[in-house]
């Protein structure tokens, strides 16, 4: 069973639209969408590059892979940044449908709302890009190291979203975020409310062993720990980007 | 003045009681001029019968003859009558006909022994309608000591203390609202300003560089990361131009950070500063400020300087941009033209082959 994160119900301070939080959400369906559309409209391409699909060539080219990156190849630096926008293609019922993408965008307003609340869209917008910088370049110097992991393209927003969730821990530990049990991918018809310090510390908790393992080249795992790990830490730079108001309260302790 | 008070005769008391009844029918009846003529009538053989001088005034005041009044109820005072209310009614009128010590009506209040936390807090709304906001707060202090579960007086202290910043007790009293009745309307409404509540911050916090450099510093990483994976990923192999961009972007930060923060961020050139009237210091002063929006509203940075700085910080940060993703920029824009052809870039066969390498070699 998995509690999935779905809503952190706290009343906003400043906003009511979470216009960043809903852009990002917006931009990732519609990017994964226009990848979905390549992988069905340009099938030529596969049997012109040894198998790859158009949509493997976008990864490839928009992903963060060590490979492009050493080379200077591709989008260069930026696919640090355009990783973060693209997704795994995926099936439900016949249909496509990209878990990894459900799971990441559930995630991103659950704890994106109140945290753009805080901080300001613009500067919202500004430290989710930091974190998914780190994450992916985190990721990047990481797997640059090993033979396989370099031409491996890291795909996703997860590395951003974890710095979206760590600093959500470190201004609002103690909030409470609505959660649907899982089990598998069947939502049990019940909502439980968690602390935020349960619920992350839990994630967290999960992220450590796999990093670790992946770090010392253990293991392999086709999830980017190690980015997921290096976005929570991120969280830790929201101090950069939060309202001076909201800064001064954590400072003198009082009520966020 | 309870010692000096004249004691009337039972005689006189009942005649009084009758006066009373006689002039409550006038007053059913419509007859105003019928019912004064026996209250005052009363008032002279008592002038601080309670509730001849209460109803006086208040048909002198619905006549709108504030002045008299006002000297029937300090004539009732005078003579010894302690209600709370008349008090609270002479410095009203007072305050309405601008004449008189009204404040010297009020201070008294909290010392007589009719007072109710309704005197009080109708004394405390006096005072911050002429913007004593330290003796409004006073006096609803009295009125917590009176009654500390009253949510009106614990709601009426929060709201003063967020008029004058104090948010972290105006935080406290409206949690002790919220704890005597959360479902009460005063409940629901000190609910909805716990939420609702912008925190202020001290000007000297607002107008910190340090604070505006914290911002500029999240920009600048963001920069530096971006060089050094333009460079391969390494620190070392950055060249003189992304550090000098990583450098530039933090000046164009700083000017953009300034140009669009709030009106009272220092700046670090203190020439373009619109010179303004002195602020009283808001921390030295206990916040006791009664036009605080005002203050705040007022231009630190004129607006077209704002504008300059701000367009110039732009051109900086684009410049930035431009030194330390350089062969990044290059090489997205030939794979964005490969792309447009129809075509893929060259590099994914070497991608390719490179993967065929060591899938072949793994084990």
């Amino acid at each position: 069973m998995y509690p999935l994160p779905v809503a952190d119900t706290t009343r906003l301070r400043y906003r009511t639209i979470p216009w960043a939080t809903l852009t990002l959400i917006m931009i990732n369906v519609v990017v994964w969408v226009y990848t979905q559309i390549q992988l069905e409209a340009v099938p030529d391409l596969a049997e012109v590059y040894g198998g790859l699909s158009a949509q493997q060539v976008t990864h490839i080219i928009f992903g963060a892979v060590p490979y492009a990156v050493q080379e200077q190849q591709g989008v260069g630096a930026f696919s640090a940044i355009t990783s973060t926008f693209l997704h795994a293609p995926g099936y439900l019922l016949f249909l496509p449908f990209s878990w990894h993408l459900f799971g990441n965008m559930v995630f991103l307003f659950a704890f994106g709302r109140r945290l753009e609340d805080a901080c300001g869209p613009v500067r919202f917008l500004l430290f989710y890009v930091l974190a998914g910088l780190i994450a992916s370049t985190a990721s990047l110097l990481i797997r640059g190291q090993e033979p396989i992991g370099r031409l491996m393209p890291g795909i996703g927003a997860s590395g951003a979203i974890a710095g979206v969730m760590g600093a959500f821990l470190i201004l609002f530990p103690g909030t409470r975020i609505t959660t649907v049990p899982l089990i598998g991918i069947i939502p049990l018809p019940v909502r439980i409310k968690l602390p935020a310090l349960v619920l992350l510390g839990w994630w967290l908790a999960q992220q450590i062993v796999p990093a670790i393992q992946t770090l010392r080249g253990d293991e392999f795992y086709t999830t980017d720990f190690v980015a997921h790990l290096a976005g929570f830490f991120a969280g830790l730079l929201i101090f950069l980007f939060v309202r001076k108001d909201v800064l001064y309260r954590y400072m003198t302790g009082a009520k966020l | 003045m309870v010692e000096t008070r004249s004691k009337t005769s039972s005689p006189q008391q009942v005649r009084i009681k009758r006066g009373l009844r006689a002039a409550q029918r006038h007053l059913t009846d419509g007859n105003e001029v019928e019912a004064l003529a026996i209250y005052r009538k009363i008032l002279l053989v008592e002038a601080d019968q309670e509730e001849a001088t209460a109803q006086a005034v208040l048909v002198l005041a619905r006549q709108g003859r504030f002045d008299t009044a006002r000297k029937v109820l300090e004539r009732s005072i005078q003579a010894g009558n302690q209600d709370a209310g008349a008090y609270v009614s002479v410095a009203e009128l007072h305050l309405r006909s601008s004449t008189g010590d009204w404040g010297a009506f009020l201070a008294v209040l909290p010392m007589l022994p009719t007072v109710q936390p309704a005197h009080l807090l109708r004394g405390a709304w006096l005072y911050r309608q002429q913007g004593c906001l330290k003796e409004c707060l006073d006096m609803l202090h009295a009125a917590e000591r009176l009654a500390p579960t009253d949510q009106a007086v614990l709601m009426e202290l929060a709201g003063v203390y967020q008029e004058i910043h104090h948010d972290q007790r105006a935080i406290t009293y409206w949690q002790r609202v919220i704890d005597q009745d959360a479902r009460s309307p005063l409940g629901q409404a000190a609910a909805e300003d716990l939420l609702e509540l912008k925190p202020h911050i001290p000007r000297r916090i607002q107008s910190s560089s340090l604070f505006a450099l914290r911002e500029v510093a999240g920009v600048a990483l963001v920069f530096f990361l971006l060089a050094m994976l333009d460079a391969g990923g390494s620190v070392t192999a950055m060249a003189l131009t992304g550090w000098l961009g990583v450098g530039l972007s933090i000046l164009g930060g700083y000017l953009l950070v300034t140009a669009t923060s709030s009106p009272g961020q220092r700046i670090f050139a203190p020439f373009l500063v619109q010179p303004v009237a002195e602020l009283p210091s808001t921390d030295s002063r206990d916040a006791y400020l009664p036009d605080m929006t005002a203050a705040e509203q007022l231009a630190v940075l004129p607006g077209d300087w704002r504008i300059v700085l701000g367009v110039v910080g732009l051109v900086l940060v684009v410049i930035a941009g431009v030194l330390v993703v350089p062969h990044s920029l290059l090489v997205t824009h030939e794979t964005m033209q490969t792309l447009q052809q129809g075509d893929v870039p060259f590099y994914v066969q070497d991608w390719l082959a490179e993967v065929m390498e060591v899938w072949e070699a793994s084990p």
